[in-house]
């Protein structure tokens, strides 16, 4: 990868990709890491404790299926 | 990109940059140990986290491989919640027994951390039984004089915290005072290549096994480092706007400047480096990170972009 400054700066804070075809399948955190006590989903990314907490010992597969419900569950949110 | 497997005794919360990987290694059927906290503002998600995993255990211990506010802000929260002691490296320890706002980095970076006092050390060379296995920590200066990383010989796993991710490592802060840390960044680059992880843990980022990848890149970004300490400098300057950028989302400018005006490293930086009335080097610094697309900048206001 050629270390132009976009690169240099995702290095330094590398950000979340949404490229989810590559492995491992990034996180969806995106640093808000504050869960919503009624929906049980974080406010940040949408994901619940124990899908945060399983995240680093998951399956690309699994982790996937969760990106896929991601958005909908910001949504109504 | 090889499949990575965690040994079964250890679990890794992974979040975003904001908050540093925690480390939960279950010690025996009854305890367990946190390698790094997070940052203080996610420490009821890192709590929920931890209990979550615990299954019934109880969290005892609290290992800290640096003193940085992303690794140690839920220190304070978990020891009062679990009664768990808190082991730091030794290079902070009186620094923390005061909470010397001099020594310690918080102010200095325009960060935060809720005050907690440490129970024991752990000096590089020293062992700590963690997950049914022998860590030893090993002295890891470069981005923080007193880190410590921890090596598994028996699992050749290496929790590397900010001395080495897959992409890149954490800024050489010691630089930016003059201080030396190319030097003894590439020395911790070199040791990680004699001890030959299978399996690294790094401070952020997923865990990886394309470890030889790592420090290729590794070495060719401080070789890119170390040739332009200035670069060094900007490159630190942005990641702590981004970092708090993180935290708050969003900022009028004016509000950024009078917020890192207090903090030491960004005098030191300009002073050293730049020169130039502070906002102006506020607002370069924050025309880079929107160009790279990490922040955005209209009506006076700066916002995060997740990307």
């Amino acid at each position: 990868m050629p270390d132009t400054p976009e690169r240099e700066m995702a290095a330094g804070v590398p950000r979340p990709s949404v490229d989810l075809s590559v492995s491992p399948v990034p996180s969806p955190c995106v640093s808000v890491c504050r869960m919503n006590p009624d929906s049980g989903w974080c406010e940040g990314c949408g994901r619940t404790i124990d899908e945060i907490a399983q995240w680093s010992s998951m399956s690309d597969e699994a982790r996937r299926a969760i990106w896929a419900q991601l958005a909908g569950r910001l949504q109504h949110a | 990109m090889s499949e990575v497997l965690l040994p079964p005794t250890l679990r890794v919360f992974e979040r975003g940059w904001l908050s540093s990987n925690n480390v939960l290694l279950f010690d025996d059927r009854h305890s367990a140990t946190l390698v790094d906290t997070g940052y203080v503002s996610h420490g009821a998600q890192t709590l929920e986290l931890v209990r979550h995993a615990l299954g019934g255990r109880r969290l005892t211990r609290i290992v800290n491989t640096h003193l940085h506010s992303d690794h140690c802000g839920g220190n304070a929260l978990l020891k009062r919640e679990f009664g768990a002691s808190i082991v730091i490296p030794p290079g902070h320890a009186d620094a923390v027994r005061t909470w010397d706002d001099a020594a310690l980095t918080f102010a200095a970076t325009g960060q935060r951390c809720d005050r907690f006092m440490y129970d024991a050390l752990i000096s590089p060379g020293e062992t700590l039984r963690m997950g049914s296995r022998d860590w030893q920590a090993l002295s890891a200066p470069g981005h923080d004089p007193n880190s410590v990383v921890l090596w598994s010989a028996e699992d050749r796993v290496l929790i590397s915290a900010d001395a080495l991710w897959q992409h890149g490592f954490g800024a050489i802060f010691p630089e930016i005072e003059g201080d030396s840390g190319f030097a003894e960044q590439r020395a911790m680059l070199d040791l990680i290549v004699q001890l030959g992880p299978q399996l690294v843990i790094p401070g952020h980022g997923a865990p990886f096994v394309d470890v030889m990848d790592a420090l290729e890149r590794a070495n060719r970004r401080l070789d890119a480092l170390a040739a332009s300490p200035e670069r060094n400098a900007r490159q630190v300057a942005k990641v702590l706007i981004k970092f708090y950028l993180l935290e708050v989302r969003e900022i009028a400018f004016d509000a950024l400047v009078a917020h890192f005006q207090s903090a030491r490293y960004f005098r030191i930086i300009n002073e050293r480096y730049f020169r130039v009335p502070f906002a102006d080097f506020l607002r370069r610094s924050v025309a880079e990170l929107a160009a790279g697309g990490a922040v955005e900048l209209g009506d006076g206001v700066v916002r995060n972009r997740d990307d």
